[in-house]
């Protein structure tokens, strides 16, 4: 019963991944390379208030401006962009969550919290390629002309309310027509990748991990906005794969090429930003991950006890010290562990232990901006100690 | 990848703004209302004129769509942004003061001339919220009390100005399908807005970094899409202004 | 975040409209208690009738966007300094050992999610500092609005009796700041909890 259930779903599927590929090759972008829309247009006004927005965007304290960054997404958008590679501007944003976003006018936004979770070049390109393909059909357009014809009266207060396009975000969620939209972008995103010589699978890759992480913090899954909007990771994995499965076998596996190095310079703030979300389940995934593809360890270790340091819960503090203590013992190690590991001990009355990481922090920090409260601390436990 | 969630979040940017302006649209949606404050009699001058740089100007005109959306007008709000500017380039030659404009470009979030813009987009809020709206401060005694404070000094050495302007507009006009909706809503006896005007202005001198004239406009009718009605508008909300000398 | 933006606005609108919630003057000069923590202001503040916790009171001298004075008192083992209001963004709750360390993070955290959670802010210059005559902290804080606007803050606390009090200011980084610190500070080395 089980094995024919399966055989017909198979059947069906089959049937559907034909028809998506024949799809995908007529995916032809909705307008010309350089293209702007008239002024007077619906779609001119559009513009309008995206390139408003943008301008804003170059003002934000909430945009990366690393160079090195930013010139190695650039050149990726480039590679996957082909001739529209001059109409799209990346704009790396300061904030945790998964998440990237692309606009009409060629605004294209990757947030940080991205960045930590793709694990190789690849999975990058995955949510390059998908909001290139957004940008290419125009679907925000289409959405926002569909929404703006068809809206109920009940969107008025709404609207009054947030000035207009939240609203519109906000519906837009909640039809099919979005997730679509989204189906459609990832099967460009792959065919991007795969004629840019990036591994298509990774795509593919990166929504299991979504998935897990999602599956790791069940207490937040109904209040996703992500994915109110989005279609089920599942479902986009089995379109995925079959998609993929149809595109001729090129042995593309582009992996890292440096994408460690890119973010290391700011791997503490993007780590500080996401453990300060205290989703500490999904903190613990991304650690993991992040072990395993190679960042530098003590880092790691060091977030690891960031992590327990501030969820607080029982137990936490001893793997918080061990953490600690274990970074410590790598190469490069970060000063704040001593300092943490001062504090820690003097939660515990263990008097020397306390001290002597006290002292160490300040040694290989002497311009620490808290000197003053370490020393504070130094001072009473040495007279403790006479 | 979502291209909808972060539009939403980089659009709260400006949200405060855009709601406060529509809690005034809703409470004066009837008739028009133009208040203004000053603390000067007459512009000061050096010899007999006075240089006002205009800020960039923040100005949206929109449609009013039959189900209530607004949706903004490129076309219109390019016009728009012409047309003060040269209403008040006129305005100001009336004061024997002259319009400067501001440039822009190349400065970064941290720098005190883009601070100098968003203290004043504060202030500005502030002051609509505190003194021309209901949350009084007490120990404000319904004074117009409010500076930009000393590190206006960059924007005096920038521009070379003695005061500096600041305009703020939305307007939004009811298309076909919305007079429709109006027309209906009139026979069953419900009122529907056929679309706002809403603005301020503010003038901060260049010296001290003080507020020294502010005036709000709220309108159930007016128009900035051609030349003269802007006229009318940009006449009106600075018709308070002094004059130099 | 849309939520919340309507749900401060109908409460402003409707409490508006009744005129029963207003500013109130706090006079220059004679002690007054917030929230646990008595200081003598050296100047006239007004107090703010928003509503961000039971064990939360805001004055401001210039508008609530241009400076605001936070008073945060009597915080027990496992209460958060603000009430929650979004459950994706739960405020980090007071743990009663806490160290100065951890406090910095927690008055972080709290700050961070009380707008919405999009700003990032960075605190330094944690320091003692004698707080209604017993031993307390300090420390810095500075961050951007989401509207770009740049803020500076001081944060004063301490734990007595097992709980957290707080005086925490926070300001436009041009003006405001500089021009209120001063006084802060003496309103801050009057207190008595």
């Amino acid at each position: 019963m089980h094995t024919l259930t399966h055989r017909l779903l198979g059947l069906v599927m089959a049937s559907l991944v034909s028809n998506a590929v024949a799809a995908a090759t007529s995916y032809p972008p909705a307008f010309d390379p350089g293209y702007r829309p008239e002024a007077s247009s619906d779609e001119g006004g559009f513009w309008y208030q995206v390139d408003k927005l943008e301008r804003d965007i170059q003002h934000s304290p909430f945009v990366v401006t690393d160079p090195a960054l930013n010139d190695y997404v650039g050149n990726m958008v480039c590679k996957l962009a082909g001739d529209y590679c001059s109409d799209i501007r990346v704009y790396v944003i300061e904030n945790p969550h998964f998440n990237a976003a692309m606009f009409p006018n060629g605004m294209m936004h990757i947030h940080s919290g991205l960045l930590l979770r793709v694990e190789s070049e690849s999975q990058l390109a995955a949510v390059l390629g998908h909001e290139i393909g957004h940008y290419l059909r125009s679907h925000h357009l289409k959405q926002w002309r569909g929404l703006r014809d068809g809206a109920g009266v009940s969107m008025v207060f709404d609207m009054l309310l947030t000035g207009g396009l939240m609203t519109w975000a906000v519906m837009a969620g909640n039809s099919s027509f979005g997730r679509n939209q989204e189906i459609e972008a990832d099967a460009i995103g792959a065919n991007l990748m795969h004629a840019s010589g990036y591994a298509p699978v990774e795509a593919a890759n990166l929504w299991r991990y979504v998935d897990a992480e999602q599956k790791a913090d069940s207490s937040r899954q109904a209040s996703s906005v992500f994915f109110a909007t989005h279609p089920q990771p599942k479902e986009r994995i089995a379109k995925l794969e079959a998609h993929i499965s149809q595109l001729p076998e090129t042995g593309n596996t582009l992996k890292n090429n440096g994408l460690i190095e890119k973010i290391m310079p700011l791997y503490r703030t993007f780590m500080a930003n996401h453990l300060e979300m205290q989703e500490y389940e999904q903190s613990e995934l991304l650690l993991a991950k992040h072990e395993e593809m190679g960042y530098p360890e003590a880092e790691v270790r060091f977030f690891r006890g960031e992590l327990h340091r501030l969820r607080n819960q029982p137990g936490d503090q001893d793997l918080a010290v061990d953490a600690y203590t274990a970074s410590l013992k790598l190469d490069n190690p970060v000063p704040d562990a001593h300092k943490h590991l001062g504090y820690l001990h003097l939660r515990k009355k263990n008097n020397t232990e306390a001290l002597s990481h006290f002292r160490n922090y300040l040694a290989l920090a002497p311009d620490a901006s808290d000197k003053q409260m370490i020393e504070f601390y130094i001072n009473s436990l040495e007279s403790k100690n006479d | 990848m979502d291209h909808t969630t972060t539009m939403r979040s980089a659009r709260s940017f400006r949200s405060i703004t855009k709601l406060l302006l529509t809690a005034f649209a809703v409470i004066y949606l009837s008739g028009c209302a133009a208040t203004h404050v000053s603390k000067i009699d007459q512009l000061s001058t050096i010899d007999g004129s006075s240089e006002i740089v205009l800020m960039p100007l923040d100005v949206e005109l929109s449609i009013l769509t039959a189900a209530g959306l607004t949706e903004p007008q490129a076309e219109w709000t390019q016009n728009a942004v012409q047309h003060i500017k040269t209403a008040a380039r006129e305005e100001f030659a009336r004061r024997n003061s002259n319009l400067l404009l501001f440039d822009a470009g190349g400065l970064n979030a941290e720098s005190t001339l883009v601070q100098l813009q968003k203290l004043h987009e504060a202030v500005g809020y502030t002051i609509r919220l505190h003194h021309y709206g209901p949350l009084k401060l007490p120990t404000k005694n319904n004074q117009i009390d409010w500076t930009l404070g000393d590190d206006i000094a960059a924007l005096k050495e920038h521009t070379g100005a003695d005061y500096a302007m600041f305009v703020f507009v939305r307007d939004s006009y009811a298309s076909a399908g919305r007079v429709a909706v109006q027309l209906l809503g009139a026979v069953a006896g419900v009122g529907v807005a056929g679309g706002t005007q809403y603005g301020f202005a503010s003038l901060v001198d260049l010296n001290s970094g003080e507020i020294v004239w502010f005036n709000q406009l709220i309108s159930g009718s007016g128009d900035l899409r051609t030349k003269k009605a802007a006229d009318k508008t940009v006449t009106a909300l600075l018709k308070t202004l002094p004059s130099a000398g | 975040m849309i939520k919340q933006i309507k749900r401060l606005f109908i409460l402003g609108l409707l409490s508006s409209l009744a005129g029963c919630v207003q500013y109130s003057l706090v006079p220059a000069g004679s002690a007054v208690s917030a929230k646990g923590i008595t200081v003598t202001p050296p100047m006239d503040w007004n107090k703010s009738p928003a509503n961000l916790g039971k064990k939360v009171e805001i004055w401001t001298r210039d508008g609530v966007s241009l400076d605001q004075l936070i008073f945060i008192g009597g915080i027990s083992d496992g209460e958060t300094l603000f009430k929650s209001w979004n459950k994706a963004l739960p405020m980090p709750a007071f743990n009663a050992g806490m160290l100065p360390n951890d406090v910095e993070d927690l008055v972080k955290t709290s700050l961070k999610n009380l707008a919405g959670g999009e700003i990032q802010i960075d605190t330094s210059n944690l320091k003692p500092t004698e707080f209604g005559g017993t031993f307390g902290f300090e420390f810095e804080l500075d961050y951007f609005e989401k509207s770009g606007l740049k803020k500076r803050g001081n944060a004063f606390a301490v734990i007595k009796d097992e709980q957290l009090y707080v005086i925490l200011f926070t300001a436009a980084d041009l003006h405001y700041f500089g021009e209120h610190l001063p006084e802060v500070r003496k309103l801050f080395e009057s207190a008595v909890i």
